[in-house]
């Protein structure tokens, strides 16, 4: 064999890292063809990934998320300084940035994949606040320099359609979510239908027409959320319906904060029109006054609802959503449950309307609830014989719940909320739920951190906060 | 906080910034800079560009030589007393044999030629051990070698791109 010449090791290593670089952006080699023994054991994976693919389409799809391992959680930084502290392979990243040229100290997280910006003002220095408003139409032109950047989260001092424009050179960006102030701004929606792999969108505050709905049309969104979006009308909400790609729909607390724009929309008989969206999954109804005949017009394709604050429905009228079989993710509350101090006749309605969820509960496999301050003893067994619950969070009244899902199997994250006499031997029941890995209790009677740490052990990740908790803290 | 200079006050500079960036990242590394001090050294020596009113960027082959040379005295100075200057001005040489006074273009173009002409096999081989990371195990197992096979592979692949890249060079 002839000896191998080594080469020096500077040489060495310019050969490696070009190597690096090529490597990473050349076509890869053909695989070989499969040889016959494979065969067999090829047939057998194809029916092996043919049943876990029906299995896992029982969830709610995310195609995106199914091919990407799951962004890690994120790492804050405030200022270029604690910013270039941060890891270079930092993927999910909050930053509060003080003046738009602190948007180049972002760059050099190459494998950046998602990001928050929140705009502070340098304090003590007058008018710091102001580099916003003059922000360079430029600012975000080094974000397009991350080839991986999937998901952004904008403040309203960087949303305009000028700042936007430089984000159409993102090759990875699917997801973005912005802030905008009052005045609507018609070239915002031709900038964010500019963007070519936009998949998803989060719309805050921000106050549209139907025709800037239209523009969005031909994105074919996947996702798309507003959130205190003034403007939306029937027509608007056709446009909305007449995007086919949906399958995620949120609107919430339409009302928005545009003195100009009249009363918030309401769906007088227009919900029917959701079924122009046939993958639609996940809906999102906060806030709305509807009516019982609304409900039949859900789609049966939903596997997930959130219907929050709303109004007008009745409780027999609720029993519609049994019909929605394949619901695994259920968030439901009335507005009127919310009231304080409620008189006695907003306490019968609220038990009534508990009573009515609690027949939907039991009719459906749910692996997430969510029952804000929806309380009865129906609901409670509804909720504790749920043999799927992954993870819960209520509000309740009192403490009978934590008893009854003492039996529960498969619970593994617990929320509760305002519940006032709680105590720590009304949580020993649930010390005995195995799957139990996070519980979280706010304002919770006078059940201590410390306590409840020490009843559920190391494998449970506990929080509780309250009044009792936080004078514990302070000795 | 100390102020920022203007995002853009060097157009020609950044009309060529990803393709100046590359070339840098490569140059500190064959100085011997790890990949995470190649990183933040670039960042760098774009800053003292932009923050240089009087750089010229309108001189193509002026930009890069700045930049290097920037390059070489940071990576001298954040080295302190772990290396000596002799050790980096030997590397250096090495770049410009290579490379010349450019960012090394032609260089990178014949090794991609290069690598583009290996059987499947051994571009195989380099795609997990250079383009995925892949460890010696992991990277034998996609071309069928035990950990020793891969080490002798990918030493005498090196010694012919090396020669290949030298070759393709001279020719030029």
């Amino acid at each position: 064999m002839n000896p191998v010449p080594k080469l020096d090791s500077a040489a060495e290593r310019l050969l490696d890292v070009a190597l690096t670089q090529v490597m990473a952006t050349l076509p890869r080699a053909a695989p070989r063809p499969p040889r016959r023994w494979l065969a067999a054991a090829i047939v057998v994976l194809g029916v092996t990934v043919s049943a876990a693919s029906m299995w896992l389409a029982r969830r709610p799809s995310t195609p995106h998320a199914a091919q990407q391992p799951a962004i890690p959680p994120a790492v804050s930084a405030s200022g270029r300084a604690e910013i270039e502290a941060l890891p270079i392979d930092t993927q999910h990243l909050a930053a509060e940035l003080f003046t738009p040229q602190e948007v180049l100290s972002l760059r050099r997280f190459r494998g950046l994949r998602e990001l928050w910006i929140q705009t502070g003002a340098t304090p003590g220095v007058l008018g710091a606040a102001a580099v916003w408003k003059n922000a360079p139409a430029d600012s975000l032109a080094p974000l397009a320099e991350l080839a991986h950047l999937e998901a952004l989260h904008l403040p309203r001092e960087l949303t305009s359609a000028l700042l936007l424009q430089p984000l159409q050179r993102c090759e990875a960006l699917r997801e973005l979510d912005v802030h905008q102030g009052l005045a609507r701004d018609a070239k915002l929606f031709e900038a964010l239908a500019a963007l070519p792999h936009l998949g998803t969108l989060r719309l805050n505050g921000v106050t549209l027409a139907a025709e800037d709905l239209e523009r969005l049309q031909p994105r074919a969104l996947g996702e798309l959320l507003l959130n205190g979006c003034a403007g939306l009308d029937t027509a608007g909400f056709a446009r909305v319906c007449a995007m086919p790609s949906l399958r995620r729909l949120g609107l919430r607390a339409l009302r928005g904060n545009d003195p100009s724009v009249a009363a918030q929309w309401q769906p007088a008989g227009e919900l029917p029109a959701l079924r122009g969206l046939p993958h639609l999954q996940r809906l999102e109804l906060d806030d709305f006054e509807l009516r019982d005949s609304d409900l039949e017009a859900l789609p049966d394709t939903l596997t997930e609802l959130e219907l929050t604050s709303y109004r007008g429905l009745s409780p027999s009228g609720l029993a519609q959503l049994r019909r929605l079989g394949g619901l695994q993710r259920l968030s439901i509350y009335s507005r009127s449950s919310q009231v304080r101090d409620p008189d006695a006749a907003t306490r019968a309605a609220n038990v009534a309307h508990a009573d009515a969820v609690a027949g939907v509960v039991g009719s459906l496999r749910l692996t997430h609830a969510v029952c804000g301050p929806l309380a009865s003893e129906a609901l409670f067994d509804a909720l504790g014989g749920q043999p799927d619950l992954i993870e819960l969070e209520v509000m309740p009244a009192d403490a009978r719940l934590v008893r009854r899902l003492g039996a529960s199997r498969s619970l593994r994250q617990l929320q509760m909320s305002f519940v006032a006499d709680l105590s720590l031997d009304d949580l020993r029941p649930l010390a005995a739920v195995r799957s139990l890995r996070k519980l979280q209790l706010f304002e919770c009677g006078e059940v201590r951190e410390v306590d409840v740490r020490a009843l559920f052990g190391a494998e449970v990740e506990v929080r509780a906060t309250g009044l009792r908790s936080r004078r514990h803290r302070v000795r | 906080m100390r102020p920022l200079p203007p995002v853009d006050p060097h157009p020609g500079l950044a009309a060529n910034a990803e393709r100046h960036r590359e070339a840098l990242w490569r140059y500190l590394r064959v100085l011997g800079a790890d990949p995470v001090a190649a990183d933040d050294l670039v960042q760098e020596v774009f800053l003292v560009a932009l923050e240089r009113a009087d750089f010229d960027d309108r001189v193509p082959g002026a930009v890069f030589t700045f930049l290097r040379t920037t390059a070489r005295h940071l990576w001298l100075r954040s080295l302190r007393r772990r290396t000596t200057p002799l050790e980096v001005e030997a590397a250096d040489l090495v770049w410009q044999q290579n490379c010349g006074d450019g960012p090394g273009d032609d260089y990178v173009d014949a090794l991609r030629q290069c690598v583009e002409r290996l059987p499947a096999r051994s571009r195989t081989l380099l795609q997990a051990t250079y383009g995925d990371g892949d460890g010696r195990t992991a990277a034998g197992a996609r071309v069928g070698l035990g950990e020793q096979g891969v080490k002798s592979s990918l030493r005498r692949l090196r010694a012919f791109l090396h020669d290949c890249i030298r070759q393709r060079l001279e020719v030029r």
